[in-house]
């Protein structure tokens, strides 16, 4: 008896499907992850942080920032060779 | 007094012998389908024959291409007077239609969101999706005056990824912080597609500089049954149902999710589509020091199991013609639509 609920624990374990599907990443792992980074800005409560190492593609979003400090969302940009593309985090003070 | 309903010792050993067999079978026939899935090797690479179409980019300088029955549409980079063009089957222009702007009939940034079938060979019925707008308009084009009409079928009101009307009141959409969901229009009712609404934070993620961590594209069967989604920063698939929004599977290639997530690999997928028994995806591979793109074409069964894979010249966006099973990769260098005819493809 032992040996089957045993054998039927195995079997349930190697059966349980996985559903976790994205695995959050926080703003240090994605810092870390990442290549050199440019520049940090803020706009509003939110910190940018630029990078030189995107390679833009039709479906993707990525963030601008102009001179004057504004960010903006661009959309189904293409282009070939790297870019600089920003993310934008909840600045501590924001939150 | 002796206890006659008791078991023999024999017979509780002979139980429980079949008891463990069968949880053990039990255990490889579950195993054997399992839905989360990494290929971290492919089998031995095929070159593939196809037929190049050379364009002109200053006739039509083309950011992506839809198959449109006999027709192709193009979204057009900037430089065209028209932001959406009809292109005939050797790619030369046959009309355009759309313009940039904020008028009532005009677009931002103007999305092909499928063809609707038109009752006259003359009549295309192209919808069009707004992406920042989030508006979905049905656009007929008329390809013997060469005008158009644009009229607003859905308003979201926030910038939405995908739009898609499945049937007179259940549409696949899809917000800017891409978590794919069903829509009954009837009841306003919200279905995430399994996996979709995990952690989900809808304050950060309403956020209109949010950024999503995987950023995807789908594409759905031609009976609009199933949706194969791909990453297009992580070489990631995953197909679900359109009835209940399950996911049936999900495949990774060279490291699970986790990892594909904080390495610095560039690779990702161009395209993919479901034909009809077997799912056909362009796999992108980018050195990251020289810049250089290697493109395969990978080849599942209708269980996502991957069967071959196929050099290709590089692409940049791919499409589909369901009705030829012929996969078309537009590559913006070699300014070169690539024809693949993958009927009999293994």
């Amino acid at each position: 008896m032992k040996k089957l609920i045993f054998a039927a624990a195995i079997s349930l374990l190697l059966c349980a499907g996985g559903a976790v599907l994205l695995a959050h990443v926080s703003s240090d792992e994605f810092l870390n992850a990442n290549a050199a980074l440019l520049a940090r800005e803020s706009d509003k409560d939110d910190d940018i942080y630029c990078f030189d190492d995107y390679q833009f593609r039709v479906g993707a979003t990525v963030i601008k920032c102009n001179e004057d400090g504004t960010c903006e969302k661009e959309y189904n940009n293409i282009g070939h060779g790297e870019h600089e593309r920003c993310e934008s985090f909840k600045s501590p003070e924001g939150q | 007094m002796e206890n006659t309903n008791a078991a023999s010792p024999s017979k509780v050993r002979k139980v429980s012998r079949l008891l463990m067999t069968a949880a053990v079978c039990l255990a490889f026939a579950g195993c054997g389908e399992q839905k989360e899935r990494v290929i971290r090797h492919f089998p031995s690479t095929d070159t593939l024959a196809y037929e190049a179409l050379r364009y002109d980019p200053v006739v039509c300088n083309m950011a992506t291409l839809n198959y449109a029955g006999d027709w192709w549409i193009t979204t057009n980079r900037h430089g065209n007077d028209n932001c959406m063009s009809v292109l005939d089957s050797r790619l030369r222009p046959v009309t355009g239609f759309g313009m940039i702007g904020r008028g009532p009939q005009e677009w931002l940034v103007p999305c092909f969101a499928g063809l609707q079938k038109s009752d006259a060979d003359s009549l295309l019925y192209v919808m069009v999706r707004d992406w920042p707008e989030g508006k979905l308009y049905k656009t007929v084009v008329n390809l013997e005056s060469e005008g158009y009409e644009v009229s607003l079928i859905k308003d979201f009101g926030i910038s939405m990824r995908a739009i898609y009307r499945l049937g007179d009141s259940t549409y696949l959409c899809n917000g800017d912080n891409n978590r794919y969901y069903l829509l009954d229009e009837t009841t306003g009712d919200r279905t995430f597609l399994e996996g979709w609404d995990e952690n989900i934070h809808e304050a950060a993620e309403n956020n209109s500089l949010f950024i999503p961590e995987i950023q995807t594209l789908e594409s759905l069967s031609p009976d609009s049954s199933q949706v194969i989604i791909y990453g297009l920063e992580v070489p990631v698939l995953y197909l679900h149902d359109l009835d209940d929004g399950s996911l049936r599977y999900r495949i990774c290639i060279g490291n699970n999710l986790d990892a594909l997530m904080s390495d610095d690999r560039m690779d990702y997928f161009a395209g993919a589509y479901i034909g009809d028994g077997y799912t056909a995806a362009v796999y992108c591979n980018m050195d990251v020091r020289s810049g250089e793109v290697e493109s395969f074409l990978m080849m599942f069964d209708r269980n996502m199991k991957l069967k071959n894979a196929y050099a290709i010249p590089p692409a940049d966006y791919v499409t589909f013609n369901t009705d030829k099973s012929i996969l078309a990769c537009l590559s913006y260098v070699d300014e070169t639509v690539y024809l693949f005819d993958l009927n009999g493809l293994p």
